[in-house]
């Protein structure tokens, strides 16, 4: 058994650390590329997405049969990420596509459209992971400008967050696409809330500006939007955040996250309120993630 | 006691003066009636009559702009102006009602009071 060496560097390393001590059935590698959007080199960009796919599905998911793999695509190249989805979406083990969190556009922009449109047509949902925001062509970090400190840096990645699923509600891609499933890794959960209040409200004044939306804002986050939980809130009663859970519909849209190797890891034994929310709890371990993955994958 | 029953033609019904009836095609008069007023409208199909309080935030619904809108579609990026007349929107959050028949057009559960109106002899009254 490797004991040593860099977290997640093998995959022994990762049952050990991870999969087994906390007994989990299926785990999919996001990889580490996720600056794959903030590459000035659009033709590097879509190399890299390619050769990493490559490794990732072909090589080091075949090592465990827990891991399940993705496919990044470089946003850059909108025609080279429908290519890229098309090689790849036949794969038994590959479980959604992935892309970068900031970059040239908000990720509502038309110019995105059809790579939503290839991924549901797959059935393979879209994830983002936060933290390439101010990196490389992408705008500042925040809206406002550049943090001295990482905790400003972190804590406002709802932001980031905020503007891009504002943006796929307002441009029109979940009303377009009703297929089309998003997922939010390492962004928070309870800014959902009150972001669905505000669009909502809006909506009410300036549905004009938006004549494909037929419903409530709110009312396609509910079915199309999934959150992850890492790094979990942690307000002083527990109530408060089951509370948001469920005024988000997170019986359903929200999953078990780790964050592993990362140091800000969240112990998923401890983490989520269990006796009096145990079914909730069950459907954020488990089952959200099997109705959203398992039928591609076969899971059980 | 009488034992007969009210017909629904018969059931009590009143009458609000609503001044002569020389409005303008998209012309609007305002009529006080007791605490609340209600805006009588005239379009190219008729005279309509809608409650002057807009249940959003109670601005006087009836002093908003007479306009269309751009109707649902399935398109994205594609926009078709109808509704042309039809369409009261509120002065001051811009929510927007059917004329015709009170329907807020964002949200199916909201539907705000419309009234009868009755030309006779030059003068309107609306039917409360």
């Amino acid at each position: 058994m490797p004991e040593h060496g860099p977290a997640a560097s093998n995959p022994e390393l990762i049952a050990h650390q991870l999969l087994d001590p906390y007994g989990i059935e299926w785990a999919i590698c996001t990889g580490a590329i996720y600056n794959l959007s903030t590459i000035g080199d659009t033709d590097y960009a879509v190399a890299l997405a390619s050769a990493f796919n490559r490794w990732l599905n072909e090589d080091f998911v075949p090592r465990d049969p827990r891991f399940y793999g993705v496919i990044y695509v470089a946003m850059q190249d909108p025609k080279a990420a429908v290519e890229e989805i098309e090689k790849w979406a036949g794969h038994p083990r590959v479980s959604e596509v992935f892309i970068g969190s900031a970059g040239i556009a908000p990720l509502g922009h038309r110019s995105f459209h059809n790579v939503y449109e290839a991924a549901a047509a797959n059935g393979l949902p879209v994830a983002i992971h936060s933290t390439m925001e101010g990196r490389g062509i992408t705008g500042t970090p925040t809206g406002n400008g550049y943090c001295s400190r990482y905790i400003e840096y972190h804590t406002g990645l709802a932001a980031s967050a905020l503007t891009n699923v504002t943006s796929l509600v307002c441009e029109g891609v979940f009303a377009k696409i009703p297929d089309f499933r998003f997922v939010l890794l390492e962004f928070g959960i309870a800014w959902a809330q009150p972001l669905m209040w505000a669009l909502d409200r809006e909506w009410k004044n300036l549905r004009s500006e938006m004549p494909a939306l037929k419903e409530l804002p709110s009312d396609y986050l509910k079915r199309q939007l999934y959150y992850t939980t890492q790094p979990i809130e942690e307000p002083a009663k527990t109530a408060d955040l089951v509370q948001t859970y469920h005024a988000i519909n997170g019986d359903t849209q929200i999953m078990f996250s780790s964050d592993y190797p990362h140091w800000d890891f969240d112990n998923p034994t401890v983490i989520l309120p269990g006796h009096s929310n145990a079914g909730l709890k069950r459907r954020i371990l488990r089952e959200n993630a099997l109705a959203l993955y398992g039928q591609r994958l076969g899971l059980k | 006691m009488s034992t007969e029953t009210p017909s629904p033609s018969t059931k009590a019904r009143k009458l609000v003066a609503a001044g002569p009836a020389d409005l303008p095609i998209g012309g609007r008069r305002i009529v006080p009636v007791g605490s609340y007023s209600i805006g009588v409208f005239r379009t190219e199909s008729g005279y309509h009559g809608i409650v002057n309080h807009c249940p959003h935030e109670g601005a006087a619904l009836c002093r908003g702009r007479l306009t269309g809108t751009n109707l649902p579609t399935d398109k994205i990026s594609h926009y078709e102006w109808g509704c042309e007349g039809q369409v009261l929107r509120c002065p001051w959050h811009k929510w927007e009602f059917d004329l015709i028949t009170g329907q807020h057009l964002a949200n199916p559960a909201l539907q705000v009071r419309t009234y009868r109106i009755i030309e006779n002899e030059g003068q309107l009254s609306i039917e409360i």
